[in-house]
């Protein structure tokens, strides 16, 4: 009774506001989006830390939280907010403490676009997604090169040569790569008959990792290169330029940085599997039917993710002028002819 | 190159052999001549100071400490360590006349101020006595002491009448002399 009463008011409201009732339920999607990427990235770095230990012989973090130290990134964020905060003299006061917070805002931009997940209720799927934009893959490829942007007002704001140094890297890195990650999700959109991320994902029924390999190999070379990580961390080469752009950062400033780094791995290897393992593709399990399309989401998430930390655990890093001889000399032609192709046996398959 | 680097780490992974030691519940496998904090055998102990003397960081002073031997340590002063100066030579072990002093592998010795490594004798003590024993030790110490200090008395006595009857003779020989 009492129930019925509050949908019906709050039915009622919506009608008579539409402005306002569709702010609030922004703000709730937001709300959500925030905690859902924010706790998503606490795992990664979790991960990576367990992955990364064991794969250089060591136990990882396993004191806080149990033996497999669950806690430990809790911990870590405790310390980070109780540190001094502290800005360097020199620096550009008002660039260097919005830098932390634009390079989150890009995260947040991205994370709105990307369906997480999907539920099957009653044989129909539903994704999970804030904004369901026709344009998203566009959308979320032009707003991860925002994140160049919070990077370089770090290094620019810090005044120091160091930070300079990888702010520059960074950006010279995200130049050359931006264009043969943009072509190949082209080329995906081509295949796809549409931008829409939630389109892209529904038209696979051929994984896309199959109809276009190449295309797969060259994103996911250029998609490490975006998220920074080994063998592409040139921006904070630690033996070459100390840390790069976060050089002058320290506390939560710093800790925004450092999180924000994970939050984009995290956002990158959703794309990833959207645009070419099938998304949330996969057979119906049949007891949990309702969550079977997030299981098979959250498999391949975690498995793109183990293979980032695997590449990182393995690879050296590369020098500057051969990363961006990588991006133009060879990922480019190569993403056009995978381009070539798409247009060809999405044209032949149509 | 690259493929190898990948099953280099792919392997590391799954054979599950971690080098990295869990320092405070696994402790690494410490050698036989390991040098750590001192253990001093008070029953054995003669208070002789050979190991302040010889420490070259003068971390050594000699205390007063009751559960000791009275019997051999006299004045039952033995020594105190100052972990915060000592660098574990071992020469104090080396010169030790009794071999009481010996050096033991506990090495976790850490505290939140100075004071807290400086170890007196209670802490390095093996052997105690117990109150009793040590009260025992005390009177039989005692006693010893009295006893030798009445043969001192004696023997000092003796000595005296000693000196006199000699002194006598000597008059005695001195006027013989001057009667020659």
């Amino acid at each position: 009774m009492v129930l019925s009463t509050i949908v019906e008011s709050i039915t009622d409201f919506v009608v008579q506001e539409p402005k306002i009732s569709g702010l609030i339920i922004g703000l709730i999607a937001a709300a959500i989006i925030a905690s859902v990427i924010n706790v998503g990235a606490m795992g990664v770095v979790w991960l990576e830390r367990k992955v990364l230990g064991d794969m250089t012989n060591r136990f990882g973090p396993c004191r806080v939280g149990t033996r497999w130290g669950i806690l430990q990134l809790v911990a870590d964020a405790i310390k980070l907010f109780t540190k001094e905060d502290s800005i360097p003299r020199g620096a550009d006061r008002p660039i260097y403490v919005w830098a932390p917070i634009v390079a989150c805002i890009t995260t947040m931009l991205v994370a709105a676009a990307l369906p997480w997940g999907a539920l099957n209720i009653g044989g129909v799927v539903y994704p999970l997604v804030a904004v369901n934009m026709d344009i998203s893959a566009f959308f979320v490829e032009a707003a991860l090169s925002l994140m160049a942007i919070g990077a370089f007002m770090a290094g620019w704001a810090s005044n120091n040569k160091y930070s300079m140094l990888g702010a520059f890297r960074g950006m010279a890195r995200m130049v050359s790569y931006e264009v043969p990650m943009g072509v190949c999700v082209i080329s995906v959109a081509i295949m796809a008959h549409s931008l829409n991320i939630v389109e892209i994902v529904e038209a696979q029924s051929i994984w896309y990792i199959i109809a276009q390999p190449l295309g797969f190999v060259i994103f996911m070379i250029a998609l490490v290169t975006d998220l920074g990580r080994i063998p592409f961390d040139q921006s904070e080469a630690e033996e070459e330029i100390i840390a790069g752009y976060v050089t002058e950062y320290g506390g939560i400033r710093w800790g925004l940085l450092y999180f924000q780094e994970y939050i984009i791995m995290l956002l990158g290897s959703v794309l990833l599997v959207h645009l070419f393992l099938g998304g949330w593709n996969g057979p119906v399990i049949p007891v949990i039917s309702i969550l079977s399309p997030m299981i098979w989401f959250l498999m391949k998430m975690i498995l793109v993710l183990v293979f980032l930390i695997w590449v990182r655990g393995s690879l050296v890093r590369f020098r500057i002028d051969q990363v961006t001889d990588l991006g133009w000399k060879w990922l480019l032609p190569l993403s056009m002819v995978n381009l070539v192709w798409a247009v060809a046996v999405g044209v032949y398959f149509a | 190159m690259v493929v190898k680097n990948f099953q280099l780490t792919l392997k590391h992974a799954i054979h599950g052999i971690e080098v990295t030691r869990l320092y405070p519940e696994v402790i690494m496998d410490l050698p036989a001549a390991e040098r750590g904090i001192h253990q001093l055998d008070v029953r054995t102990c003669i208070g002789c100071g050979a190991c302040a003397r010889i420490c070259p960081n003068s971390c050594i002073e000699q205390v007063s400490y009751k559960y000791g031997n009275p019997l051999k340590n006299k004045k039952m002063k033995f020594p105190q360590i100052d972990y915060g100066r000592c660098m574990f030579c071992g020469l104090c072990v080396d010169d030790c006349p009794t071999g009481c002093l010996t050096m033991t592998r506990e090495f976790q010795i850490a505290g939140w101020n100075r004071n807290d490594i400086i170890f007196g004798p209670d802490d390095i003590a093996v052997g105690k006595y117990s109150d009793e024993e040590a009260a025992k030790l005390a009177e039989e110490a005692r006693i010893a002491a009295e006893e030798k200090k009445k043969k001192k008395a004696a023997a000092a006595k003796a000595k005296k009448a000693k000196a006199e009857a000699a002194k006598k003779g000597d008059e005695g020989s001195g006027e013989k002399k001057k009667e020659e």
